[in-house]
């Protein structure tokens, strides 16, 4: 069954997967029990959502509110309420993160190349950028942005664990079954499958030599942050996508990938984050934290 | 906002949690949802401490009845649909519909009496009769109305919004129609808003049996009475009247923090035409006994006369704080005098308990003063002629008015929202303490309690 760029199939008897593609990734809707019909609409309303929140912050779009504020100029911008909400949220990592989580750490893409090979960014072209990222630059009077010119904001680092935890709440108006949405190694479920028992979640080695770990969802967020394709390698030493706003450059030491479990995919995704930019100490600071987590 | 390094290597699932919390939990509804967030396009649109994150093509419907309830008096029942159609997230159609349907009695202005009264209806058709020492009321009280207003909105620019509505109200004697136009401007770096509003009222009236005849007789009395009109068509004038309204309205909005916005604004009114009630009459009250019946009996009872034109200036201001990023308060203040004398104070405070997202609670208190216009008098005596203008309207006295209320706010796990508030309002007034005769010691001035439910419906798809 498909409609409109979603498909829905049956993965194993009584077990619905609807699927299409959303930020970038391959996207899952598992739905237990019930109609194909039911889950078609599910996996649209979801969809929907998806595409919806991909759109609204999306950087290659002239009319969404990141561009707006991105060529503003140095004029305020009001935003709306559920970017102001987002906005806020960005502003309580920064503080927790001591800066070093930063949605105006976007344009150090214009430095990094993550393709696999050995071209490390000069360290001058990474410190030219460096004046133009930080959040305490930024006078955020909510509903009111305004931020210099030749700054840019980026939802990028947050948006999909959001979309995945706003599209679950909306999945559950449209059907009563257990349901698990997986964006692209993202995911969220409201509660156990129908007999009672967790989602078992598959975790892909980043080494191709690597094992396949499990880790068991009954009701959350699971997200990974670090995978297997966005780093740079030179003299043996790995540099991973996830760069210190503060530095622009990767935390020394992280690791490779880091998978959180947590009460919803979002804070999930953020606290794997997080604990990326601790470089070394990922692991010390996942056990304070008093998680379920994966390090690879 | 501090940075704070030691935050890291110590717990912070807490607070990213609740964070987390805030930003996911706050958003339940699909597509659309209303939080008790500030913003200064909030307080200049009217929307109570709410803000719509919509989507275009969203429509949000909010329907409510409204019953309301005078002991002994007026009883209302009003039910009202409210519709909006987003065209994109500041660009908007919103329409309303209301009916009312009113019936019972309100006081006609007369005086109380210790004897039976009777007292042609204003239509000249039948009459009404009032007991002894009872407030005089009129039953003919009984009315229809329906009301549809349409409003606007649009930015202009960045920083610039306009809007433009229409409004057209149908009463079985009684139609009006208005236009209003307002700007916004967001002074962008000090997060204010200022606003000017404009809005032009035409009101006609077109009373069952006429426009009675300002200072003339209710029809009936004889000229013993000291009534010299021989006919009920010599207490007419003309079959119909109109009134012109202009208002103009100045509004600043401050955003003072992320939790706090102040606003004031600045009004004037002028209206002209004919601002009487024709249902509104005042007692001569007899001085002597010269009519026989005991001093301080009405002798006759004159239709009202108002002054033909009335201007009103006010201000009014109003602080919302957010607290524990839940709560809201509200308070505001509004004075207002016109050049009838009437000088009046309104205080109102709110406060928005929400202890989780779906259930909210808020108190309410009102408190209201005005004073008399000058040409306010409880009755007229009859060894004095009549002033050109005089009124016995309750609702040009002075009084106080308290209103204590609260409300319930429930939203659904889809979005939607369900309120349902409980009002008690309480009016007292003054009674002359120089009546003559029978009506020393009586109630004149009629006191008042109301009750009001209101039930409100609000959807979105």
């Amino acid at each position: 069954m498909q409609a409109a760029g979603v498909a829905v199939d049956e993965a194993a008897p009584g077990l619905w997967r609807g699927s299409f593609r959303a930020m970038a990734s391959p996207c899952e809707v598992l739905i237990e029990g019930g109609s194909q019909r039911v889950a078609l609409r599910t996996t649209r309303r979801v969809a929907a959502e998806a595409w919806r929140v991909e759109r609204k912050w999306s950087r290659y779009r002239e009319d969404s509110i990141v561009q707006r504020i991105n060529r503003a100029q140095g004029r305020g911008v009001r935003v709306d309420d559920e970017t102001a909400d987002m906005l806020d949220y960005a502003a309580e990592l920064w503080r927790l993160s001591a800066g070093r989580f930063d949605i105006t750490a976007g344009v150090l893409r214009r430095a990094w190349r993550f393709d696999g090979s050995d071209r490390l960014p000069e360290t001058r072209d990474v410190a030219e950028l460096l004046p133009t990222i930080g959040w305490q630059r930024v006078d955020w009077n909510r509903p009111r942005l305004c931020m210099p010119a030749g700054m840019e904001i980026d939802f990028g680092g947050i948006g999909k664990e959001y979309a995945v935890d706003r599209a679950l709440r909306l999945a559950r108006v449209q059907c009563d079954q257990p349901l698990l949405l997986n964006f692209g190694g993202d995911l969220a479920s409201d509660g156990p499958r129908i007999d009672g028992s967790a989602w078992q979640i598959g975790i892909s080695p980043v080494e191709p030599e690597g094992a396949t770990e499990r880790i068991a969802l009954r009701q959350g967020g699971v997200a990974t942050s670090g995978d297997a394709e966005r780093y740079l390698m030179r003299d043996g030493k790995r540099y991973g996508h996830v760069l210190d706003a503060t530095t622009g450059w990767p935390t020394p030491g992280a690791p490779h990938a880091v998978t959180v479990a947590a009460s919803s995919c979002t804070l999930a995704g953020m606290l794997a984050t997080l604990a990326m930019l601790e470089g070394d100490h990922a692991r010390a600071f996942l056990e304070t934290q008093q998680l379920r987590f994966l390090i690879q | 906002m501090q940075l704070d390094p030691a935050m890291t290597r110590t717990a912070i699932v807490g607070p990213l949690s609740a964070a987390t919390e805030r930003l996911l939990g706050a958003a339940p509804a699909p597509r659309r949802r209303k939080d008790a967030r500030l913003s200064a396009g909030a307080l200049v649109l009217g929307l109570p401490g709410m803000l719509q994150a919509a989507q275009p093509g969203d429509w949000d419907i909010d329907s409510a009845v409204l019953f309301y309830s005078e002991t002994d008096r007026v009883q209302a029942i009003e039910p009202v649909i409210a519709v909006r159609r987003y065209f994109d997230t500041d660009r908007f159609l919103s329409g309303k519909l209301v009916f009312d349907s009113l019936t019972g009695a309100s006081p006609n202005g007369a005086v109380p009496s210790s004897l039976p009264q009777t007292y042609t209806r204003a239509s000249g058709n039948g009459s009404y009769t009032v007991g002894s020492g009872e407030i005089p009321l009129d039953d003919t009280f009984r009315d229809t109305r329906v009301a549809l207003s349409s409003q606007w909105q649009q930015p202009l620019g960045t920083r610039l919004a306009g809007n433009l509505g229409f409004a057209a109200s149908q009463e079985y004697d009684y139609q009006s129609l208005a236009i209003d136009g307002g700007l916004s401007y967001d002074l962008a770096r000090n997060n204010a808003t200022l606003s000017i509003g404009m809005a032009y009222a035409a009101d006609s009236i077109e009373p069952e049996g006429g426009v009675p005849l300002e200072g003339s007789c209710l029809f009936g009395a004889s000229a013993s009475n000291g009534c010299t009109e021989s006919g009920f068509d010599e207490t007419r004038r003309t079959s119909s009247e109109s009134k012109d309204t202009l208002d103009l309205l100045l509004g600043y909005t401050q955003v003072l923090s992320p939790s706090t916005v102040a606003q004031l604004n600045l009004s004037l009114s002028r209206s002209d035409g004919y601002h009487n009630d024709p249902f509104k009459l005042v007692s001569v009250i007899d001085t002597d006994d010269s009519a026989g019946n005991g001093i301080g009996e009405p002798e006759r009872h004159l239709h009202e006369s108002r002054p033909q034109s009335r201007s009103k200036r006010g201000i009014f201001a109003r602080v919302k704080h957010m607290l524990f990023d839940r709560d809201v308060a509200d308070a505001s203040y509004r004075f207002q005098n016109d050049d009838w004398g009437l000088t009046s104070h309104t205080v109102d405070l709110r406060y928005r308990w929400a202890p989780s997202t779906r259930h909210a609670f808020t108190p309410h208190l009102r408190w209201y003063s005005q004073s008399a216009v000058d040409f306010y008098t409880p009755f007229l005596r009859d060894d004095a002629a009549p002033p050109t203008h005089f009124t016995a309207d309750y609702r040009q006295a002075s009084f106080e008015g308290i209103t204590v209320g609260l409300e319930y706010d429930h939203r659904t796990s889809g979005g939607r929202s369900i309120r349902i508030a409980l009002e008690h309002y309480r009016q007292d007034g003054e009674d002359p303490d120089n009546a003559p005769g029978q009506l020393r010691g009586r109630e004149i001035f009629p006191d008042m309690d109301a009750f009001m439910v209101r039930v409100n419906f609000d959807f979105g798809w």
